[in-house]
Parts: structure tokens; sequence; C-alpha cells
């Protein structure tokens, strides 16, 4: 009866696993932190791309240095510091829903515990006659009492937590995204934009030859291209985002019917997904 | 009918001006050779003015889904504090544990008469209490 009685404990205890919340989390902190270091800022994007600064690229020998006032950036300071503090908040979130799962930071070895009572044992308590093999059950026993209460009370807190804030948190992904989607990718899309107006339709009004044509073509497709890039830095941004809204969703409410172990394999393949995709934007920085 | 834009507005309100830049260069391209210096001139302060409100537009919608998102960015940064709060018990509970197991080894020392090991014993528990 006692050894049904531990065993369901144990087996109880055991579908409290956090490994999953852990893996979740240290994916989810990466994305985040990498979606930070991907994105180009609203800043850099008014001092690169405004039509002062793009005029630059018509003050040649050839042609006279171009007068336009200077593009005063503070909106642009300013959403930048807003982005910054709502990827702070999601990384700080997601570290330490991290911390709070990670069993090896929170785990208790009872093997001293054991040690030293064993060598106590004889003096106090000779009656006893612990063997070895007593005392290694007595470990593994000791570490299950001792350790299970931990991970059950870990795992109700971050269970708690996650359901609590579940909707929270998919409100400020969601605000993320659109401030990548839409602010960032119609930056992108304006500097792009001012490129053409701004370097290429004066260049290549002025230009004579099609060689020199051809050269100015060449110029403007290279830079449509290195923004494109930053387009795709900005999509697979949105789409890590999307994937961590819905496996936060999972692990706070699992999904009926199936369950825990829906949850379970739907997490393996999207870490896989969100590695890759971490792994791509890394590239994409080089 | 809302008296101001909301940030979704406001990007497709900068999308227009986008646009609108881009007629414009379009149209400048292709009569290039026929236009007056004046009318370049003219085009081209157009062409900025449009540039720089689309580009300061864009950038203001932050501002408003920020504002629109203030409260639950608020609401995460309280749970955070409480998941840290949270650690840091079960961190103490480990550490109770812990020395558990020390004052366990203590006591060994003692009923065995190792000297050297009741000394290091009490080290070991004092650093820890003083560690909480």
């Amino acid at each position: 009866m006692k050894k049904v009685l531990i065993a369901a404990l144990v087996f109880l205890v055991s579908c409290k696993s956090t490994e999953y919340i852990n893996r979740f989390a240290k994916s989810a902190t990466t994305g985040t932190i990498e979606i930070s270091r991907a994105s180009l800022s609203f800043g850099s994007i008014c001092q690169l791309y405004d039509p002062a600064a793009l005029a630059r690229f018509t003050d040649t020998s050839l042609y006279t240095a171009a007068k336009r006032p200077t593009v005063q950036c503070i909106e642009f300071r300013k959403a930048d510091s807003l982005t910054k503090l709502i990827n702070e908040t999601l990384v700080n979130y997601f570290s330490l829903l991290q911390s709070v799962s990670d069993k090896k930071l929170l785990a208790y070895n009872a093997t001293d515990l054991v040690n030293s009572l064993a060598v106590i044992q004889p003096q106090v308590l000779p009656a006893l006659a612990l063997t070895d093999e007593k005392i290694s059950a007595i470990k593994v026993l000791l570490n299950t009492v001792l350790n299970e209460p931990i991970k059950w009370y870990r795992h109700k807190k971050l269970v708690t937590t996650m359901k609590q804030n579940d909707s929270v948190l998919a409100r400020v992904l969601s605000a993320y995204s659109f401030i990548l989607d839409s602010a960032l990718s119609g930056e992108i899309s304006q500097a792009k934009e001012n490129y053409t107006s701004f370097v290429y339709a004066p260049l290549y009004g002025w230009s004579k030859t099609p060689v020199e044509k051809v050269m100015i073509n060449q110029q403007y497709s290279q830079f449509m291209t290195s923004l494109e890039v930053e387009k795709d830095k900005i999509s697979k941004s949105v789409r890590l985002l999307s994937i961590i809204r819905k496996d936060h969703h999972l692990l706070a409410f699992g999904k009926p019917p199936e369950g825990f172990a829906y949850t379970e394999k739907e997490i393996d393949q999207d870490i896989v997904i969100i590695n890759k995709m971490i792994n791509e934007l890394m590239q994409l920085i080089k | 009918m809302a008296e101001t834009l909301n940030a979704h507005q406001l990007i497709q309100l900068a999308q227009c001006l986008t646009h609108m830049q881009a007629s414009l260069t379009d149209y400048e391209l292709r009569h290039y050779a026929e236009l007056s210096d004046a009318q370049k001139s003219m085009l081209e302060k157009t062409l900025t003015q449009l540039a720089t409100a689309a580009g300061r537009i864009y950038a203001y919608s932050v501002q408003l889904v920020f504002l629109d998102a203030e409260s639950q960015i608020q609401q995460l940064k309280q749970a955070t504090e409480g998941l840290k709060k949270f650690l840091k018990t079960a961190q103490k509970i480990q550490q109770v544990l812990d020395i558990v197991s020390n004052i366990a080894s203590l006591a060994g020392a003692i009923i065995s008469h190792d000297l050297s090991g009741i000394t290091l014993g009490i080290d070991e528990i004092i650093q820890m209490i003083a560690n909480n």
C-alpha cells in the first residue's frame, strides 16, 4: 500500500514537470533578445534615410551640394525607447519564467543529509541497523519527499502566473508586432521611397550615357536589396512573436481534448522552429 | 466619428503619404527632361515635406500603440516582480534545507569528537546564516 502511495505521489508530481515551461521560456528569452538585436532602430532610419541625409549621395564633384533642412529625430528616438521598454519587459518576464522553472536551480540533493545521519545513526540509534541498501533507499525517498513539494509549489506558481497574464502577454506581444510589422516596416518602405526620390531620381535624370544609367540602376538594386533584408528580419521576428504567444497560451491552459500531451508535442516542434528562426536572424545580423 | 486617429489609422495615413510620394517621384522620372528647374525644385520641396511627414507619423504611431498597451505592460512587470519574489522565497527554502544538512553533519562531528569537523561545521552554518 505504501509503495502504491509513493508511486502515485511520484507519478502525480512528475506530471507537474516544469521542463516544458523551462524550454519554452529559454527559447522565448533568446528569441526576444535576438529580435531587439536584429531590428533596425527608428533613430538610425531617421539618421540614414531622411531627405537631408540621402541628399549627400548626390554631393559629388559633378553635381552641386544638396541643401535640405536636417530632420529632427525626436519622435524616432522616442519610438526606440518605447520599443526597448516593451522588449525589456518581455525579456524580463520570460527570463524569470525560465529561472523559476529551472529544476537545477532549486533542486535539493539529500545525499549530504543522509550521509551525515548515517554517521550519527550507529551511535544514537544502533537498533536501526542501517545497511548501505537502506541508506540508498532513504536517499531516493528523501530526495523525492523534499524535492517534489518544491517542484509542485513552483509548477503551481508558474501556471497560475501564466494563466493570469496570458491575455496581458497577448496584448503586449500584439503591440510589439504592430510596432515591428506596421511602424518599423513602414519606415523601411519610406526609406526606400526616399532613396528613389532623393538619390535615384536626380542621379538618373542627370546621367547622360547608358553606362551611367546602368551603374545607377545597379546601385539602386543593391540599396533596395539591403532594405529587403531588413524587412525579412521583421517578418521573421513577427512570426517568432506569434509562436511565443501561442506556446504561452498552450502551456497556461493546455489544448483540449488532447491536453498536456498535445502541448508537449507542439512545444517540441515549436522550439525547433524558434531556434531555427533565431539562427536565421543571427545570420541576417552578420 | 472619433476625434483623433488611432495607431492603425495613423499607419494608413502615413502609407497614403508614402504612395503619394512614390507617384510624384514616378511622374518626375517620366517627365524629367520636360520639367523646368523651378518645377523640379517645387517637386523636390513637396517630396521632402511628404517624406518628413510620413516618417514622423510612422514613428508617432509607436507612441499611440504604447499608450494603448501601457496598463498591460505594467501588469506584466508586476507579474515579473511576483516571480522574482517567489524565486527568492524558494531559494530560502533550499537554504534552510542546506542548513539542516549542515547541522546533521555538525552533530556527526560532535558525536565522533572530530574537532576540525566541528569548527568547519560551525563556520559553514554561520556563513549560511550570514548569507541569508
